[in-house]
């Protein structure tokens, strides 16, 4: 049965892609098992729901969920997943069959499947089984934190219309990723009217869809790049985009235009330190890393270049993640605020003494680095950060050059030879449970810099086998001790949007699972639609 | 006749090589550049394990001279490959985005012309006057001009503070069914951009041109025979002044696709240009690769055309 109906759905709504998440740009795929970044994410979830929704406070949103409920079972090792009745956008009902047919979708896609690690899924995963036309089982290898799990990774598994689609297999897939023909039965709130490449997508409301209701006629999602969606906005041809912090409460607002803070993306920035590189292997000890850390002052970054608009993070937690946050953490990591003193003590500790020209050196070796960014202009705010991470480096001895490449160079880069590169910059995005796997367990896939520690790896297996918080406490406790990575503070993000547009603080989601279903356009000819009832 | 094709028949043969020196070094650059596609599709999430079955997908597990092969073995069966990040034929890829170049450039050129020409004979008429002078200022001023400046000026002026027109894109992404004028309304800004960044060339050329001609013998007599100085002007010197201009228009092209570029990223016009710009930074080799070849083979054309022209207007002279 359709959702809490509300008004007629009424006018447009024009959406730059990327909102709340990053620079804009064009989505490579529709499907949603494909999309490796949040801009596919963005465009793909409109479409189809996952079993689990995020939401923006990280926990399951049972709203916007495609499941009714999930059971667990078999000492965390089985999870018994029931359907909502709900139906595709052509009337049949959707059925576990469908749950089935997506697992066996991501199987066939294999090593292209893009989020493979995350939440177990699919390596963690024995089974997935349609026990009734209603409920799927999925049973794990072993005990799982059902929190992780859920979260992370049913939140992943999607139903899709087995008798729409065929037998798509790899190759299938990957050559009709953007092929709307593909994606015409869906059972997400918004259906695919048109799709330019690189330019845009429309959408209209499906009206079988079972949550809520879309308020908006039409909804386009442009693939504006660079500063064009703020002057799309200006100009009236769009209704929302981010504002550079350089301009942020200093431009005019003009009439119909309101500005907003929408909430930083739901992960952090990392100094990434290669520890597999014999040129800069003074960066494999944690003092020195510890020094580091202290040396750089992160309220003068959020004052500088946040415009205040950053928290102060030190470990692999988003920041604003309050509730995955470890007390100490909470507590701001005393041990690795900004303390240029104790860190120059550490440096000269370790053996690193001051020269004449102002750097460090131990055993005539200078205590210098380069710093690799995909940092896109020369105002951006990743470049700025790391131009006052370089003047608070060189200030307690510590040489740090910066080198600039596009953003698939740095990741080639620093997913190459070990000896090319010594430190990157890289925005990582988290998983509603935040998880070291992948990133700092021993030869994790994202693990650039080959950091490797065997109580790591014991603390990453156990928060997510582990039900409770302790498991993910300890972990980010000792990522702090261990500070294989230096933590730096990620930025909200301000907007200006069209007055007309309302409903913006239930459509947008850190993690970037949208929910423009919510958005409502008041423009003298529509009216407020009905609050959905049960949120 | 039989010799002017013999030696049409000869420039196209330099042609062709040329174009294939041309597309072989793009080949060649496009690969020197460390990254590649797989990176650009995944992201963060590019696993050394996803990176190689990404790579195997998009046929680029093969060394870089074997991939090269391979796309010229394509070419001579008519096929341009597949763009790695659109999924889709690099022609119908091309196809979607050439018709807005098309007539961006087409408007463009036609202002910057119409322009220049205008310009120049004011210039080169006027000479040291105030409003050769004038002209003279404002083509070094335009000339001057960054193009990515032109475009944001004309932006923040029509579409940001006057709100008169579209800010980018090629409709009104509120309609539903757009119709020309809205097309129209689209075209604008970024032509007129083009038009900005390309007239000074033209006047100052026409103007040099003309003040040459004016100097000439065949003048001094047309004026001591009592000719009135306008059909000085169009009968008698303009056909010989145009020459340059048409030479020019010739070679124009490449910087018209350069001008696009710039023009088409500030407008978020999705034509060519932005299309080329998009497929270099994200390793989309076969779409930037083709769109190399689609220049060169429109500046040889176009090359080829101005001095058929020329001929055309200097019978005597021999350009082809």
């Amino acid at each position: 049965m359709p959702g809490a109906g509300a008004a007629a759905p009424c006018g447009t709504a024009i959406i730059p892609i990327g909102i709340g998440q990053g620079a804009p740009a064009a989505p490579g795929s529709l499907n949603p098992l494909l999309g490796a970044n949040f801009y596919n994410m963005q465009t793909g979830v409109l479409l189809y729901r996952p079993l689990i929704w995020p939401g923006a406070d990280a926990t399951a949103d049972a709203n916007r969920s495609l499941a009714a409920n999930v059971q667990v079972l078999d000492n965390n090792t089985r999870y018994r997943v029931t359907l909502k009745p709900w139906r595709w956008s052509d009337g049949a009902k959707i059925t576990a069959d469908d749950v089935v047919f997506g697992w066996e979708r991501i199987e066939k896609l294999g090593d292209i499947y893009p989020y493979a690690g995350q939440g177990g899924i699919p390596d963690r995963v024995r089974s997935v089984r349609a026990i009734s036309p209603s409920q799927v089982d999925f049973v794990l290898k072993q005990p799982a934190n059902p929190d992780w799990f859920e979260l992370n990774g049913l939140s992943l598994i999607y139903a899709l219309p087995r008798h729409a689609w065929g037998d798509p297999g790899r190759d299938e897939m990957w050559r009709r990723q953007t092929d709307p023909s593909l994606v015409q039965v869906v059972d997400g709130p918004f259906r695919l009217t048109d799709f330019r490449l690189d330019r845009y997508a429309a959408y209209a409301p499906n009206p079988l869809y079972g949550g809520h209701q879309a308020s908006v006629a039409r909804l386009v999602v442009t693939f504006l790049e660079g500063d064009n969606p703020l002057h799309a906005v200006q100009a009236g041809d769009a209704d929302i985009a981010h504002v550079p912090y350089t301009l942020w409460q200093r431009m005019a607002v003009a009439p119909g235009l309101a500005t907003t803070i929408l909430p930083a993306s739901y992960g952090f920035s990392a100094i990434m330190l290669n520890q597999h590189n014999p040129a800069v292997a003074f960066l494999q000890d944690a003092r020195l890393r510890h020094a580091l850390a202290q040396a750089i002052d992160q309220q003068t970054i959020i004052r500088l270049v946040y415009r205040g608009l950053a928290s102060e993070n030190h470990v692999p937690i988003p920041a604003g993640a309050l509730a995955r946050r470890s007390p100490t953490s909470r507590a701001g990591n005393p041990d690795l605020a900004y303390d240029p003193a104790r860190a120059a003590a550490s440096l000269n500790q370790a053996g690193w003494r001051l020269a004449p020209d102002g750097v460090r050196a131990r055993d005539g070796k200078r205590l210098e680095f380069t710093m690799l960014t995909g940092a896109a202009s020369d105002d951006a705010p990743e470049l700025q950060v790391l131009q006052i991470v370089q003047g608070e480096l060189r200030a307690v001895g510590v040489e740090m050059h910066l080198r600039r490449m596009t953003f698939d160079q740095l990741t080639a880069t620093m997913g190459g030879a070990p000896d090319s590169w010594d430190a990157g910059v890289q925005a990582i995005t988290m998983p509603p449970v935040p998880e070291g796997g992948g990133y700092l367990d021993t030869g994790g896939s994202s693990n650039l810099g080959g950091y490797s520690d065997a109580r790591m790896d014991q603390l990453v297996h156990d928060s997510t086998a582990t039900p409770g918080p302790d498991g993910l406490f300890a972990y980010q406790d000792y990522a702090a001790a261990q500070e294989p990575w230096i933590i730096l503070p990620q930025g909200q993000f301000p907007v200006m949007l069209s007055a007309r547009l309302h409903g913006v603080a239930d459509f947008e989601n850190p993690l970037g699972y949208w929910s423009p279903e919510y958005l409502w356009v008041d423009d003298g000819q529509c009216a407020a639609p009905r609050r959905e009832p049960n949120r | 006749m039989a010799n002017v094709l013999r030696r049409v028949g000869s420039r196209t043969a330099e042609s062709l090589m040329t174009l294939a020196v041309l597309v072989t070094l793009a080949f060649a650059l496009a690969h020197a550049v460390p990254g590649g596609p797989a990176y650009s599709i995944l992201g963060l999430k590019a696993r050394p394990v996803s990176v190689a079955a990404v790579d195997m997908q998009l046929g680029l597990d093969v060394p870089a001279w074997r991939q090269y092969i391979i796309w010229w073995g394509h070419l001579l069966h008519g096929q341009l490959g597949t763009s790695y990040l659109l999924n889709r034929p690099v022609a119908e890829v091309i196809g979607e985005y050439a018709g807005n170049t098309l007539a961006l450039d087409a408007a463009g050129l036609a202002l910057a012309v119409l322009l220049g020409l205008a310009a120049g004979v004011v210039h080169g008429v006027c000479g040291r006057r105030w409003p050769g002078r004038l002209v003279s200022g404002a083509e070094i001023l335009f000339y001057a001009m960054p193009g990515f400046f032109i475009g944001a000026l004309l932006l923040m002026v029509f579409s940001v503070w006057l709100r008169w027109l579209p800010a980018g894109g090629v409709v009104d992404l509120r309609l539903e069914h757009p119709g020309p004028a809205d097309r129209l309304r689209h075209l604008v800004l970024p032509a007129c951009s083009l038009m900005l960044l390309g007239f000074a060339g033209f006047s100052r050329v026409m103007a040099q041109s003309l003040r040459t001609e004016l100097a000439r013998d065949y003048v001094r007599s047309a004026r001591a025979r009592g000719l009135p100085e306008a059909r000085i002007l169009w009968r008698h010197v303009m056909p010989n002044a145009l020459r340059p201009a048409v030479t020019l228009l010739g070679m124009a092209i490449p910087f018209l696709f350069a001008g696009s570029v710039v023009v088409e990223s500030v407008f978020s016009y999705p034509g060519l240009g932005w299309l080329l710009w998009r497929s270099a930074l994200a390793h989309d080799y076969p779409v930037l690769v083709a769109l190399v070849l689609l220049v060169g083979v429109a500046t040889v054309a176009g090359n080829l055309l101005a001095d058929l022209v020329n001929s055309w207007i200097d019978p005597v002279a021999s350009y082809v």
